[in-house]
């Protein structure tokens, strides 16, 4: 994950910046007074006494069975604490596979249903790359932006030195003035999404400053969504 | 269905049907999947000692645990603020009239985390509420679509396609001054473990 940002200002001069998360911490969380609570994962059944285990072993009608002799628990496995773990696959028989699978990608309409299924291809991470994310010049009011996207993230940006700052401060005060938030993009025409980390969900990005004298906050707010009414029944 | 989003204003009330907004329902999503030398589309499982034990989806659970061992459910559990001792519970503020406060300003709506964006389908307006928020007006009110240890904020937004709540906490950012070496808190910095890489 990128922490850090080489991007440019109206005037085409770039700079790379610092990164920061902007998040909302609880006041209160759910627990027990004096105690220390920690959440574990557990086994709470094994293969061998899943129904269809039990239905082969002890034929269709094994209720008996489970009154009789409980051999839906397995008494040494269930409720062991599961540390460390190793994720693999299991093929359409459920037999575990001991070489790396074949990956699709498959493509879902608005409604649910399966449109494509495809290679898929891995995007990298473009915002601290030699192509600075770019200032597209798309100035779009606030009062206008709110009502239009969902900002589902909050990055805050700071300098690294006295250049940056100047750098910073001066993007933000022109934002500050204007009441606007300024579409940036990445990529040699500053069209595409940014993107955090490799195979990374992509975002578009809005620049939002603010000044109070000599201070500055500038903001890059992420949106992968506009407020609008799902169609009904047709596809994207 | 959910009760509705109430809210009182000059002592009337409008009322909203309130379905969470999510972008696969706006734009599809799309998965990776794993499959087999047949096409068919493989599981996951997860072995655990060392290979002793094969896992599949359903074998296992989770839960809060004492330190002596002991399993806390989710029901025995109480709020409790920063200073150890218990707060209040704050239930849901579906279908209990909420005072709605504004106009606000656009930026505060910007200082949201957000948490859900919901769609808003109108039930009733005595309050005059919708012509206001159709003039480009911007409202909120607590919101909690369940029980929670703190309340959230809503902002009420409106734009050609229809109504909207905007769900979150509002947030406070660090100024950044020339004499000041500001680098964000380790804590808060930003990871995208949280976000689902399977939508693109």
């Amino acid at each position: 994950m990128s922490d850090s940002i080489n991007l440019t200002d109206a005037k085409g001069r770039d700079a790379n910046v610092v990164l920061g998360g902007l998040k909302h911490i609880p006041s209160a969380v759910l627990g027990l007074p004096n105690e220390r609570l920690t959440f574990k994962r557990f086994v709470s059944s094994t293969r061998e006494c899943s129904h269809e285990a039990l239905e082969e072993r002890l034929g269709e009608n094994y209720g008996q069975h489970l009154v009789d002799g409980d051999p839906e628990v397995d008494m040494e496995q269930t409720g062991l604490f599961i540390d460390q773990t190793h994720t693999i696959y299991l093929n359409g028989d459920g037999e575990a596979l001991f070489v790396e699978p074949e990956v699709v990608e498959i493509l879902f309409d608005p409604q649910g249903g399966e449109k494509e299924r495809r290679v898929p291809v891995d995007t990298l991470s473009n915002v601290d790359t030699a192509t600075p994310v770019r200032w597209t010049g798309k100035n779009i009011p606030v009062t206008e932006a709110v009502r239009r996207f969902s900002f589902q993230r909050h990055l805050q940006l700071f300098h690294v030195n006295g250049i940056t700052f100047d750098f910073l401060f001066e993007i933000a005060k022109t934002l500050h003035e204007s009441q606007s938030l300024m579409l940036v993009g990445a990529g040699d025409k500053g069209t595409d999404p940014l993107i955090f980390r490799a195979n990374g969900k992509p975002y578009r990005g809005f620049l939002h400053g603010r000044v109070d004298d000599q201070r500055f906050q500038l903001f890059l707010l992420l949106s992968a969504m506009e407020l609008k009414k799902p169609s009904l029944g047709t596809s994207s | 269905m959910a009760k509705p989003l109430v809210v009182e204003g000059d002592e009337k009330l409008a009322s909203f049907e309130v379905s969470l907004l999510e972008r696969k329902k706006l734009y599809g999503s799309r998965t990776r999947v794993a499959v087999d030398d047949n096409g068919r589309v493989c599981t996951r499982a997860t072995l655990i000692n060392d290979g002793e034990l094969l896992l599949v989806s359903g074998c296992t659970g989770q839960g809060y645990f004492t330190d002596a061992g002991v399993w806390v459910e989710r029901r025995q559990m109480v709020p409790l603020g920063a200073d150890g001792q218990i707060t209040e519970m704050h239930p849901s503020t579906l279908g209990v009239p909420q005072k709605i406060k504004g106009p606000v300003e656009a930026l505060e709506v910007l200082q949201l985390h957000v948490q859900s964006v919901y769609s808003l389908n109108l039930l009733e307006d005595e309050c005059g509420l919708t012509p206001r928020l159709d003039a480009g007006e911007i409202f909120k009110c607590p919101f909690n679509y369940s029980s929670g240890v703190e309340v959230e904020t809503a902002f009420l937004v409106a734009n050609e396609s229809g109504y909207f709540a905007i769900v979150g906490h509002p947030v406070e950012a660090e100024w950044c001054a020339q004499n000041q070496a500001l680098t964000p808190p380790a804590d808060a910095a930003f990871h995208e473990d949280d976000l689902d890489f399977d939508m693109f």
